[in-house]
């Protein structure tokens, strides 16, 4: 069913790829948008790696359903039992396009249109063309879903840490200072980008009848934790935290959410506020957003993450290695190899630097109990 | 069938039962552990003798994965 009030608002999704909440807080074109919708801004990605986080937050399902819980998972992924929202919206006839870094990153399904990022692709130049294509495509009253990746991020980690050092490179791990610098000046372009595109927005006359979401689908390391020079091997908060900021004439008020939000809910929050039910909704493990905004819902969520390098240990790449569960204060990670569970008070140890596992906390047995509700265990218990 | 276990090893489990409401005894807890030994050993029987039909996806799409994450820089 469709709410006839609502169909007609366009949908101009922006993911910020590898882009920390912590660090894009601080700069003022982002924190000038926070000021015209909702943020969430204690939101957790199933997973920490784009791969894996977009279908996810495209399918509102973790990738242990919907197939997408490793870097190889695209081939995986299991189109016929899930539906993403750009399918959603298309059977609503909007028009459904977007950009890809490359062909497993996001899932295609649904899209009418797709451009694929080349070498020396200009993002603010591209992002806005499709922005105006979108309003030619609006004035003949149609609808659109458009999805734009801004990737430079994750192209000058590449660039910069994944091509120069290892995951174990002292150097690396040793100039934290350094590499908070260099992140910090690729952030820097990213909130240059927020800018030019809110601009072309406004230019446009889309805020009145779009929903525009800035997100982002993972955070990326500086060298806090030896064993992850960049992201995707391990499920510290500095790579799990990402953000979502909901602007809209309807529904959205400004406000920031501080209590704990999942990926997996942006896709449901938007069923919802079009009244979309889901032929697939059963399959949905994330849940809308709204009733975190009207104060209905008291409690932050239970987050569930999963992630497994490209180097392993067993049973990765092709099966995730670390599983953990996020609360409001607390988080318990389990690392299938080498057999071990860390317990963090997030509250008094934010960094995750001293592991309480094994000493005692209810919230340990109470946190395992969700973590293999959520996910096979299927090794042995954790060693004494 | 009975199987004699080292008592270093018992003492070690009793140490983790007595300290965790996980498992009610020793015998438990090996049992639990087997199961998961067991299950862990079929399961890479299964993924070594795995039929092309079986298969999720194909070595060339493996391949072809390989390719893609190579350009995203996740791969050299």
């Amino acid at each position: 069913m469709v709410d006839e009030s609502k169909k007609r608002f366009n949908v101009i999704a922006v993911v910020l790829d590898g882009v920390r909440f912590d660090r894009i807080k601080l700069l003022p074109n982002f924190r000038k948008l926070c000021n015209k919708g909702t943020l969430f801004s204690n939101m957790i990605t199933y997973a920490p790696y784009t791969i894996a986080s977009l279908h996810s937050i495209f399918t509102g399902a973790y990738g242990s359903e919907n197939g997408v819980d490793n870097y190889y998972g695209s081939l995986s992924y299991k189109q016929k039992e899930f539906k993403t929202i750009t399918e959603y919206l298309k059977e609503q006839d909007y028009f459904t396009f977007g950009d890809l870094i490359n062909e497993v990153v996001t899932p295609r399904q649904g899209f009418s249109k797709l451009v694929l990022q080349g070498e020396d692709y200009d993002f603010c130049g591209e992002h806005k063309k499709m922005l105006n294509e979108a309003k030619s495509v609006n004035k003949d009253n149609k609808s659109f879903f458009l999805f734009l990746h801004y990737s430079p991020v994750h192209n000058s980690l590449v660039k910069n840490v994944i091509k120069q050092f290892t995951d174990f490179d002292k150097k690396y791990f040793e100039n934290k200072e350094g590499n908070l610098k260099k992140y910090d000046s690729y952030i820097k372009k990213a909130d240059k980008y927020l800018e030019s595109i809110y601009n072309e927005i406004k230019k446009l006359n889309l805020f009145e009848n779009s929903l525009i979401v800035f997100f982002s689908d993972h955070g990326s390391s500086i060298g806090e934790k030896i064993g992850e020079r960049v992201y995707g091997s391990f499920c510290y908060d500095h790579t799990i935290k990402i953000f979502a900021l909901f602007i809209s004439p309807k529904g959205f008020p400004v406000k920031n959410v501080n209590k704990v939000t999942r990926g997996i809910d942006i896709m449901p929050t938007i069923l919802d506020i079009f009244g979309i039910d889901g032929e697939f909704s059963n399959k949905i493990n994330g849940k809308s957003l709204m009733p975190l905004i009207s104060d209905e819902e008291k409690e932050g969520r239970i987050a569930f993450s999963e992630t497994g390098g490209l180097f392993g240990p067993y049973p990765s790449p092709k099966k995730p290695n670390v599983k953990a569960i996020r609360t409001q204060n607390w988080k318990l990670i389990y690392n299938l190899t080498p057999n071990t569970k860390e317990l963090y008070n997030l509250v008094d140890d934010p960094f995750e630097i001293n592991n309480l596992a094994g000493k005692g906390f209810q919230e340990e047995k109470k946190l395992w109990g969700i973590l293999k509700s959520k996910s096979q265990i299927d090794l042995i218990p954790p060693r004494i | 069938m009975q199987i004699e276990i080292n008592e270093k090893i018992i003492d070690c489990l009793k140490k983790r039962v007595d300290s965790s409401d996980e498992f009610e005894s020793v015998e438990a807890y090996v049992n639990s552990i087997m199961e998961q030994v067991v299950e862990r050993l079929n399961n890479e029987f299964k993924e070594e003798n795995i039929t092309p039909e079986e298969q999720v996806y194909s070595k060339e799409d493996e391949e072809k994965i390989k390719e893609k994450l190579k350009d995203l820089g996740y791969l050299d």
